[in-house]
């Protein structure tokens, strides 16, 4: 895959069933609690298998990249949305903002990804971020 | 711009979309959010669309008309139907709005009003700067197998970021026509519309499982896309930027304090430029008024025109000016990208009582008008939130409330403004501490449900789009018209008549000042001056004594015992009773009842505050009954308006009798052990 910067984009609708559709799109957990996913995330070493550097979202500080492991403390109906929007196995992040919420810049994955800023940009409540599982790339 | 897929290799086996027997082609279109979706839509079909609903859910659905030109074999002009779905990430997911997409593309939903068919080609809308990610709903759809275009729009934001698509190589492996446009500026935009009518079905489609959609997504991503090298460096100075941005307007304290500075800027546009029109429109349909007035002979056919159907227009329209500059001002925001900022902010204050973020700008903008909050509250995603917050959103004190508030708070402390202020103050307080706590107790006895997490895109900064304000503001000024204009007039003509029959004869007092009057010689100075006066006199007690033998006060009167704990008298109670059409309209009714004048200015309003009951003796507003009556109006739901738009937006009659029971049983209660308390402390 060649470099490629995608950005999170508003599409200039200015209208709320614009914004409607982008919260609606994203708001997870549609009756489902949040967590109850395939992994405890209380414990990333249980959900990571021992991977050294694999931490939740939320253990990155704001600059570091991560890449996000396939093994998350979400449940089925949150894992998928977030992977729709781009949050998916193997894709390359950046902690953009930690704390609530939790802003990080998606890259796709891909051998080759670019590693600049320019990226998908999502945001997350703290309780989300904490379900999400990365390994750790280090500051850019 | 480029319309790939005009090659004999790519349309071969593929046959265009013909015109249904309507004579149109049905087009559906679907995107992610943030991808222009809606304002391709806009750009293609301008004001040539209609708003109404997918059937049984609380979804708008969008239908517009586009005039195309085929070229080639097929020549001549086509109309195509586009019905804007809602943007989603996946049409896979356990979503509503999913769902819809679904079952649109499936033929199984139609907007209301339409023919229940499959669509005859499905339009992709995707985000040229991502289209990685978009790539993957491009191949949900294909799997569809129906005959599909895809738009790439934002081009110039891609081509900012130095990146270039080969549209002929992307065409070809999607096998379906690509364009390149720009919504925001009509580029590309002639170019789609008749691509639109060469839409293919597509030769290849990704394989069933996520995995081999996001492989080949990569795969075609790869392919296509070239990035400038230089264009790294300008674009992690971007990234930086926004970072900055995202971590002043997210903060805590700070994000706390510049939403608080934007809505105050926001609503003091509204407040400081809406009262122009409203009052234009008011003294419009009053000249209106009059004029029926002056044309047609007296009568009730007068009267029903003049005052049941120009005055229910009249309280109809008034209401537009509020909503359309509400919402415009609110599109633009949105366009800038920070209200999804905001909506974080907003998330963490809100969400103890069970609401989400994105219901402060309703509940605030409530505190305008209910009727325009509540309509904002679609905006909210999720179900539970959005009813809850409609349910609560007339708790805010509204504009109709400052009338009755600047009266009782005059007659409690009627040499004090600074405790004229302060009660005030307490009025707004109490509404939304009114408002959060029912929030939190329906959100755990009728809505329950654990508050969703939100998960949101957020969108670039960037400068607002004019146009696309002045649409959504067009867009959402006839839905209010379409939805809530015929209930508020049907409403307001109703409460007209209660108030206007039966008709009764004037009582003899007033007889006997015409009879005195008439019989008066009439010269210049102080005899012309008494003669009016007895006239206006007996205008005064005709005008007091038809209210109060009317439906609306024989009404007033019966439910009296009601209210009597509350230490409302009758005339108290004919008040309460008419301000159900609109609560400002408790003050003219006090001034006819107790002056036979409905314009109540300042001499009015003194003789309203020291107007005594029956016994002649007591004053119709005691301290007693004025705080009691001043909390009654803070909770109660007195506007039969907001209970037509809440009927309509929260998807069912029973919740605007929840809504009504609810509020109405709070302000009895609260008025009773107000009064009651004042009482025994020996406040009279």
């Amino acid at each position: 895959m060649g470099k490629e910067c995608c950005s999170a984009s508003n599409d200039g609708s200015g209208s709320f069933a614009g914004f409607a559709e982008s919260v609606a799109a994203g708001a997870v957990g549609a009756g489902a609690a949040v967590g109850t996913g395939a992994c405890n995330p209380a414990s990333p070493e249980a959900c990571c298998g021992g991977k050294p550097g694999c931490v939740a979202l939320t253990a990155l500080k704001a600059g570091e990249v991560g890449v996000v492991h396939p093994t998350t403390g979400l449940n089925a109906a949150d894992a998928a949305l977030l992977r729709a929007m781009g949050l998916r196995p193997n894709s390359r992040i950046r902690m953009c903002r930690t704390g609530e919420p939790c802003i990080v810049e998606v890259m796709p994955a891909a051998a080759g990804a670019c590693e600049d800023g320019c990226c998908c940009r999502i945001g997350l409540a703290r309780p989300l971020a904490a379900l999400v599982m990365v390994d750790q790339v280090g500051a850019p | 711009m480029t319309v790939a897929g005009d090659t004999a290799a790519v349309a071969e086996g593929s046959a265009s979309p013909e015109p249904g027997a309507d004579g149109s082609i049905r087009i559906a279109v679907l995107g992610n959010p943030n991808t222009g979706k809606t304002t391709l839509f806009n750009r293609l079909c301008g004001l040539r669309h209609k708003t109404s609903n997918f059937p049984g859910t609380t979804q708008e659905a969008r239908v517009g008309r586009v005039r195309a030109h085929r070229v080639g074999e097929e020549r001549g002009d086509v109309d195509i139907e586009l019905i804007d779905l809602p943007g989603i990430y996946s049409l896979e997911l356990e979503q509503t709005e999913a769902e819809i997409c679904r079952r649109v593309l499936a033929g199984q939903l139609a907007p209301a009003g339409e023919a229940v068919t499959p669509p005859d080609a499905v339009l992709v809308v995707a985000d040229a700067s991502n289209l990685g990610r978009n790539l993957l709903l491009v191949g949900e759809a294909l799997r569809r197998r129906l005959p599909t275009v895809l738009a790439l729009n934002m081009i110039d934001l891609a081509k900012a970021r130095g990146l270039s698509i080969d549209t002929a190589e992307l065409s070809s492996r999607l096998g379906c026509p690509v364009v390149m446009c720009c919504a925001r500026s009509g580029t590309g935009v002639a170019d789609l519309s008749q691509a639109m009518t060469r839409a293919m079905v597509p030769h290849t489609t990704p394989g069933g499982t996520q995995e081999a959609l996001e492989s080949w997504a990569d795969g075609v991503y790869g392919a296509v896309v070239k990035r400038d090298a230089e264009a790294d460096r300008s674009g992690r100075a971007g990234s930086t930027l926004t970072d900055r941005l995202d971590r002043v307007f997210t903060h805590p304290v700070a994000g706390l304090a510049v939403f608080g500075a934007v809505m105050f800027g926001l609503f003091w546009t509204l407040f400081s430029f809406a009262n122009y029109p409203m009052d234009w429109i008011e003294g419009f349909f009053g000249v209106v008024g009059g004029w029926v007035e002056a044309v047609l002979p007296p009568g009730d056919l007068r009267d029903f025109v003049a005052k049941g159907v120009v005055g229910g227009v009249g309280a109809t329209v008034v209401f537009l000016p509020q909503i359309c500059l509400l919402f415009f001002l609110i599109a633009l925001l949105e366009d800038t990208g920070y209200l999804a900022r905001g909506a974080f902010v907003m998330d963490r204050v809100l969400r103890p009582f069970g609401l989400s973020g994105h219901a402060f700008v309703p509940l605030l903008s409530s505190h305008a008008c209910a009727l325009p909050g509540i309509m904002a509250c679609r905006a909210i995603p999720d179900r539970r939130e959005r009813l809850a917050s409609i349910l609560v959103a007339p708790f805010m004190s509204c504009s109709a409330r400052i009338p009755v508030y600047v009266l009782l708070a005059a007659i409690l402390f009627p040499d004090s403004p600074l405790k004229q202020s302060a009660a005030f103050m307490g009025c707004y307080v109490l509404g939304i501490v009114a408002g959060l706590v029912s929030a939190v107790i329906v959100r755990r006895t009728l809505l329950t449900g654990a508050s969703r997490p939100l998960a949101m895109e957020l969108p670039t900064y960037k400068l607002p789009s004019l146009r696309t304000g002045l649409l959504t503001t067009y867009d959402r000024g006839m839905v209010f018209l379409k939805n809530a204009g015929t209930n508020i007039l049907c409403i307001v003509i109703v409460l007209w008549w209660l108030s206007a029959y039966p008709r009764v004869d004037p009582p003899a007092e007033a007889t006997a000042m015409r009879e005195q009057a008439a019989a008066m010689i009439v010269t210049a100075g102080e005899s012309q001056a008494a003669h009016e006066a007895l006239l206006a006199r007996a205008d005064e007690l005709e005008s007091t004594n038809a209210l109060a033998q009317s439906f609306a006060g024989r009404i007033g009167r019966a439910v009296q015992p009601v209210f009597a704990p509350l230490g409302f008298d009758w005339q108290l109670s004919i008040g309460v009773i008419t301000s159900f059409a609109a609560r400002e309209v408790f003050v003219s009714t006090m001034a006819v009842i107790t002056t036979g004048h409905d314009e109540a200015d300042e001499a009015v309003m003194e003789q309203i505050a020291t107007a005594r009951r029956d016994d002649g003796i007591t004053p119709i507003f005691t301290r007693a009954s004025s705080w009691a009556l001043l909390v009654y109006y803070v909770l109660a739901m007195q506007c039969l308006p907001t209970l037509a738009v809440t009927a309509k937006e929260a998807g069912g009659a029973k919740w605007a009798l929840l809504q009504l029971g609810w509020m109405l049983g709070l302000a009895y209660v609260f008025g009773l052990i107000v009064y009651q308390a004042l009482r025994a402390a020996g406040v009279a």
